[in-house]
């Protein structure tokens, strides 16, 4: 597929970087504008998605630090992990707590992020390498 | 086991005749230093009234020294019987336990207490008829016996619950004690039904006696202890117990009576249709329990006094009976009665023995004294019936003799036609038993009085107006031996004419294909039948008949749901600030519905189905949720773009309809509108606000984000969030395994949802 | 943190084994850690219960009909302790059991933590979120045997239950709009408000629909025998124990405990459904030769009764509903276990093919005796009393034909039972060479006895267990205000 579309393959790289950079920007907005960390995980897979299909899975998974699967395990447990904060100080379960202008909101939105990013790459991944690969 | 097979004596296994020993020694000295009744209660569940409540009164203390008397010279016998078998070690193991829950079934005044050792002696006795279980035929038979009992068993526990929740306490002497105050209870009859149904299947009587034959399948010993001395008695301890509660109660007196005396005439005349020794045992011992069990329902006071007597002396004379029956199988390898005769050149201790316990039965209306004269002295005064009874009893107590000659005179005395090789005679262990209960059983015939403090407090248990009674004047002898004698003479013409009787009976397959027996074979079979049909028509394998079958139950579950409510249809004038907007994406996903049913390029349904998607989008927006609407959107077109990719991997050859199928178009289009009528529905109730505008008003005050949908996503409701992107990490875990390149996996479970 | 931790522990072990996938050793450590961490915060939440009542938590530390709320009364932390048993159980019998696959252990402990979440649950949408979890893990379970029957069955599953969580999803969306409400006490109190509560029979009945679903009931149940057969035996054991206890234990609470003006109608129509349940089930059983296939549906079955005591509608009812469910995760879970043995023992798992336990191995004889007889519901084990409290109401009530066929169903269940123990045990075995009694892992041995010894001692003395059920159930359909006619 790549053979055939040059100009998208040289474009990636940069589109990439673009999806993946908006979708972070999407995120972190999330609290106070439309967005959070669904819309931006689903960005991200977008990024991913147009990676994978231009120059192919392999290149897409190594812009992904961790495999897909654990990549969302991770999510998961990041945002189980800042519910615990609460429970050091006596309160209950997913309370946040804040620090300024940072706090365990946005490791919560950012488990949620990588859980939708690295689920969904990971279902679109060898479905793509299928494809490439003629069986 | 054949002549010269034999293993010794099996003295070494004696250790276990300890067990009942030391009970029955405990019990001799409990009678001695303390009197009846002994009670003793635990708490167990006392939130529920149930107690660990035993209670032993004269009745109980006689089974028990039944159980544990019996019990000594049984494990005796069957250290003998089973020297040298494989796997004896498991009976020696049951044996004793089967013991234990025959004395607490007899001791408990708990009726949950009484269940419970109820059962184990069902279970027990399960494991022990089933010894031989590499035999089918023992398999079969342990488990009609338990599937018999035990389904009695339930029955009974049904019963006693209702007669406890009648009598408001769960001990059966607080059942006797409040029974006059529940005669008229409309549920009585009913109580009543299912604990007869109870103590009848354990007893084995009409129409359940046919597992008792049965059950014959087990090893001797068993045969003696369970299937003539202790457990089929129970049924009848059960009535007792109960019988004065009910002894006023006609339907009680009708059901036992007339219960017990076909039992004892259907077993009667069933025993003449057997050849093997210990199925005519068998069946004759279903006789004795059949008069017993009429005994029991026998109005007067003396007839009390006669059960407990008949249950006693019936213990004492066919133990040893059976146990002869065994040392004749163990010695020659057959039971069949024309195939041993003149065994007392080989077997003279057995003979002696065989003898000693005909005797013993032959001097049963001795015992019998009492029924016979009460019932005659009832006849002349009330009813016909009674006199038939009599008669009847007569009649069964005639092949009763019958069959103790067969077993003690005619094996061994008989005339020898075909001579059966030299056997060997079994060893002591096998003949000390039965010698000496039939030695017992001769004493107390002789002196009958040695037995009876034992016995009069058994029946003053039964009968508690018993106790102004003269015992000794029972024993009026005029009338005994007119009993005797016509009872002997009857038994001796059935002797002789035994093998004419038995061609005749055994002509008559009618009763073979009829019984009872072709009855539960019946219903076994026509229970599988059923079971295969039932499964067949419901899980047949096709998803496609699932979905359709699980579909129409929950509509159907649904209309009656709405069938119980209240409420109509409302549309209310409700009409959104961009209606044309909805319109739109109402129209789109409308448009991407319909089309899916005429598209055949699979390409073009994906996108069809994709459009109701994005339409859905559309309404997300324009209602004010742009968060949502996003999120749609991007699912959607990573979907499609995603499975357009991947499509071309199933082949491109169009997808066929294979006509309309106009039930599932009709299941289809109910589910359709029955969700539209419940939107409706809804339409017409009041809506509370209360969440969103808490959630709107404390957003940005108490959680600090302006975009409030994201606030209950992270944070009013993060557990949600938490549990969603779980269940996405998990979706990811679980398909895994599909993902991976198993074409003909994924192919098979596409034929499986779409098959031939 | 009490309340949380239950749920916390098996969730977190389920992502870190997720994380340390390719390392079957480290992921067996955290196995053994979660489980045994698990029963412990088990049993602190059932200390927390005895002595305080009712603990309840608000996530967020949000006022109370506004965050999401988690509580355990004694019926939850009991259904709590159970599943962490049970799941410890399945730890100890798996990790002798062989290599697995990498995912496995992620998915059996999100299958944990969804069904110890729901139980804990105090919010219709929430309960739904886990069961939805329940439904991922699940269908992962079942597609890890990879091939044909087990895509087969992950299919099947996959299209049935996923009517279900459609429907709930509706029902809840439903009640939520025409009561504003989502948490449990809140509901119940909008639940009685004259101006809701017409329009709530249909709801809940939308709801109970899917819940029956759920639960495997009459007709509802195609797709429980259609797939269970298909999973490996601890995990079947598991899922068997859990599954659809726990959608029946949904049931008990909302009928008994949030709506309670529930109409007698739909009552009485659950009863009826209930027996339908009991003897479909026993006759699917009866017709089976695969060990698997007539344990499942005996599942079927026991959720009947589970069902005839929720349909009997009061505080007692609630108790023995409540006992019957403690009774049935332990002993169908453990009996699933032992024909694992079995199979592993004799090497088939059909009856046909099998025999020579019983003088094979004495010990797996009488662990099978003992649970066959607790399902069948013989005293002293908890399967009588579970019965017995059924079978009480039932007569209590005057319903003499469901208490009738309660006991009924127990014979049939006795005939099953009597199959197996004559095939299995009794009949020599056609194949002696297979018969290995030896291959059974000392892992095995210990869960099932473990639980045994469980199932005998609680049957043994039931009291403390009864008293204890009894004060979570004393709220449930307020006499007041009853359902009841």
């Amino acid at each position: 597929m790549n053979e055939r579309l040059p100009l998208l393959t040289n474009a990636a790289g940069p589109l990439y970087w673009l999806l993946f950079l908006a979708s972070l920007w999407v995120l972190f907005r999330g609290h106070n504008a439309p967005g959070g960390g669904f819309i931006g995980g689903l960005l991200a897979v977008a990024a991913s998605s147009l990676l994978a299909t231009v120059r192919g899975v392999a290149a897409a998974r190594r812009r992904q630090w961790l495999a897909p699967v654990r990549l969302a395990a991770a999510g998961v447990v990041l945002a189980l992990l800042s519910g615990l904060v609460a429970p050091l100080a006596g309160q209950p379960f997913l309370t946040h707590i804040w620090w300024g202008g940072l706090s365990t909101v946005l490791a919560f939105d950012l488990g949620v992020f990588l859980a939708v990013w690295g689920a969904l790459t990971g279902y679109i991944y060898p479905l793509l390498e299928e494809e490439a690969s003629p069986s | 086991m054949h002549a010269g097979e034999q293993h010794g004596s099996g003295a070494n296994d004696l250790w276990v005749v300890l067990i009942p020993l030391s009970a029955f020694a405990l019990l001799a000295w409990g009678l001695t230093a303390y009197s009846l009744p002994w009670t003793f209660a635990l708490p167990w569940a006392p939130s529920l009234g149930i107690e660990l409540a035993f209670h032993i009164d004269g009745l109980s203390a006689q089974m028990l020294a039944l159980i544990t008397g019996i019990g000594v010279l049984v494990f005796t016998y069957a250290c003998g019987y089973l020297a040298g078998k494989p796997r004896r070690g498991r009976v020696y193991f049951v044996l004793p336990l089967f013991m234990l829950a025959m004395m607490g079934a007899v001791s408990a005044d708990d009726v949950i207490l009484l269940f419970l050792f109820w059962e184990m002696t069902s279970i027990t006795s399960f494991l022990l008829v089933g010894f031989n279980h590499e035999d089918p035929h023992a398999r079969a038979s342990a488990r009609q016996a338990l599937l018999i009992t035990m389904g009695g068993g339930l029955a009974m526990l049904g019963g006693l619950l209702l007669l406890a929740q009648m009598a408001g306490v769960y001990t059966l002497s607080g059942i006797i004690a409040a029974a006059p105050g529940f005669m008229d209870d409309p549920r009585l009859h009913l109580a009543i039904t299912l604990v007869l149904l109870g103590a009848f299947t354990k007893s084995a009587q009409f129409p359940f006696h046919f597992w008792l034959p049965n059950a014959m399948s087990a090893p001797t010993p068993v045969s003696a202890y369970l299937h003539s001395a202790t457990m089929v008695k129970l049924g009848i301890y059960l009535m007792l117990r109960l019988d004065p509660a009910f002894n006023d109660l006609l339907f009680w007196e009708v059901l036992l009576v007339g219960t017990g005396a076909i039992t004892a005439l259907w077993a009667s005349v069933l025993a003449l249709r057997e050849r093997d020794l210990k199925r005519i045992l068998a069946r004759s011992t279903v006789a004795a329990l059949g008069t017993l069990t009429l005994l029991v329902g026998l109005p007067s006071p003396g007839a009390g006094l006669a059960a407990v007597a008949f249950l006693f002396a019936h213990a004492v004379y066919k133990a040893p009976l059976f146990m002869v029956a065994g040392n004749i199988d163990h010695a020659t390898g057959t039971r069949i009665i024309d195939k041993v005769t003149g065994l007392r050149r080989y077997m003279p201790w057995s003979a002696a023995a065989a003898l000693l316990a005909g005797l013993s039965m032959a001097g049963l209306p001795l015992a019998f004294g009492f029924v016979s004269k009460d019932l005659m002295s009832i006849a002349k005064s009330e009813a016909d019936l009674l006199a038939l009874l009599s008669w009847t009893l007569v009649l069964v107590n005639a092949t009763a003799v019958a069959v103790a000659a067969v077993a003690a005179v005619r094996v061994f005395w008989g005339r020898v036609e075909t001579p059966i090789g030299p056997v060997r005679e079994v060893p002591w262990t096998m003949l000390a038993p039965p010698l000496f209960i039939a030695l017992l059983g001769i004493e107390f015939e002789i002196v009958p009085h040695l037995a009876d403090p034992l016995l009069i407090a058994a029946a003053g248990v039964v009968s508690p107006d018993l106790r102004s009674v003269e015992i000794s004047a029972s024993y009026d002898l005029s009338t005994l031996f007119s009993a005797l004698g016509l009872t002997a003479g009857i038994g001796i013409l059935l002797y002789i004419a035994w093998d004419r009787l038995h061609d005749r009976l055994h002509r008559i397959h009618w009763l073979d294909r009829y019984g009872p027996e072709a009855t539960y074979d019946f219903l076994l079979h026509g229970l599988a039948r059923l079971a295969a049909w039932h499964t067949r028509a419901l899980q047949h394998g096709r998803l496609s008949g699932y979905l359709r079958l699980t579909l129409a139950a929950l509509i159907a579950i649904t209309v009656f749901a709405a069938w119980q409510g209240e409420g109509r249809l409302t549309v209310d004038g409700y009409w959104p600030d961009h209606a044309w907007a909805w319109l739109v994406a109402c129209s789109v996903m409308l448009a991407g519905a319909l089309s899916t049913l005429f598209l055949q390029d699979r390409l073009a349904l994906l996108m069809a189905s994709g459009l109701v998607g994005y339409g859905a989008a559309l309404l997300f927006l324009f209602a004010g949720a742009p968060d949502l609407a996003f999120t749609q959107f991007m699912v959607e077109t990573i979907l499609v773009v995603v499975a357009a990719a991947v499509l071309p991997r199933f082949g491109a050859d169009p997808y066929r309809a294979e006509g309309t199928r106009w039930g599932d178009l009709a299941l289809a289009v109910a589910a359709g509108l029955g969700v539209i009528a419940l939107l409706l529905h809804l339409q017409g109730f009041p809506v509370d606000s209360t969440l969103p505008e808490w959630f709107a008003g404390q957003a940005l005050p108490a959680a600090q984000g302006h975009n409030v949908v994201n606030v209950i996503i992270v944070d009013f409701r993060a557990l949600d969030t938490l549990g969603e992107i779980a269940v996405v990490a998990f979706s990811l875990l679980a398909a895994l395994p599909l993902l991976r390149r198993d074409k003909g996996a994924r192919d098979h479970a596409e034929r499986a949802g779409n098959p031939p | 943190m009490q309340v949380v931790l239950p749920l916390l522990i098996p969730l977190l072990t389920a992502l870190l084994a997720a994380l340390a996938m390719p390392r079957p050793r480290l992921q067996r450590g955290l196995g053994q850690l979660g489980g045994v961490a698990l029963v412990l915060s088990a049993l602190w939440l059932l200390q927390g219960v005895m002595a305080q009542g009712r603990l309840s938590v608000i996530l967020g530390g949000w006022p109370a009909p506004f965050g999401i709320e988690l509580a355990a009364d004694p019926l939850s932390a009991v259904l709590v302790m159970a599943a962490a048993l049970l799941a410890l159980a399945v730890r100890v019998y798996s990790d002798d059991h062989g290599s697995s696959e990498p995912t496995r252990l992620p998915l059996e402990q999100g299958v944990v933590a969804a069904a110890i979440a729901i139980t804990l649950a105090a919010d219709l949408f929430n309960l739904y979120v886990w069961f939805e979890l329940m439904l991922m893990g699940v269908l992962g379970l079942l597609a890890l045997g990879g091939g044909q029957r087990a895509a087969e069955a992950t299919l099947k599953y996959f299209a049935l239950s996923l009517l279900g969580t459609l429907l709930m999803l509706a029902a809840i969306g439903l009640i939520y709009g025409a009561t504003g409400h989502l948490n449990f006490t809140a509901l119940s109190q909008a639940a009685r408000d004259p101006a809701i509560a017409p329009a709530l029979p249909l709801y809940v009945g939308l709801l109970l629909a899917a819940l029956l679903l759920k639960a495997g009931a009459f007709p509802l149940f195609a797709w429980l025998p259609a797939s269970y057969h298909t999973l490996p035996l601890p995990l079947l054991a598991l899922i068997g124990g859990l599954l659809t206890k726990v959608a029946a234990y949904v049931l008990l609470r909302l009928l008994g405990d949030v709506f309670v003006l529930t109409p007698a109608a739909l009552l009485e129509g659950l009863g009826w459904l209930a027996l339908a349940t009991m003897i479909s089930g026993v006759l699917g059983a009866a017709y089976h030769w695969d060990l698997r296939r007539i344990l499942a549906f005996h599942i079927v079955s026991q959720i009947g009764y589970l069902l005839l005591g929720i349909a009997l509608a009061t505080s007692a009812a609630a108790s023995a509903t409540a006992f019957f469910l403690l009774h049935n995760i332990l002993v169908k879970a453990n009996l699933f276990l032992i024909i694992g043995l079995m199979i592993l023992a004799a090497g088939h798992h059909d009856l046909r093919r099998i025999g020579g336990l019983y003088p094979g191995s004495v010990l797996l004889a009488l662990l099978f005796f003992v649970n066959a007889f607790a399902l069948v519901g013989v005293p002293p084990t908890t399967g009588f009393w579970g019965k017995f409290l059924i079978l009480r109401e039932a007569f209590e009530q005057g319903r003499y034909l469901w208490g009738g066929v309660a006991l009924g169903v127990g014979l049939l269940t006795l005939y099953s039972m009597s199959k197996i123990w004559l095939e299995g045990f009794w009949k020599a075995h056609p194949d002696p060479e297979r018969l290995n009694t030896a291959a059974i892992p000392l892992g095995g041995w210990l869960a099932v006895s473990g639980l045994t010894l469980l199932i005998v001692l609680i049957g043994l003395y039931p009291e403390p267990a009864i008293r204890f059920i009894d004060a979570g159930s004393a709220g449930f359909w307020p006499a007041s205000s009853g359902g009841r006619p």
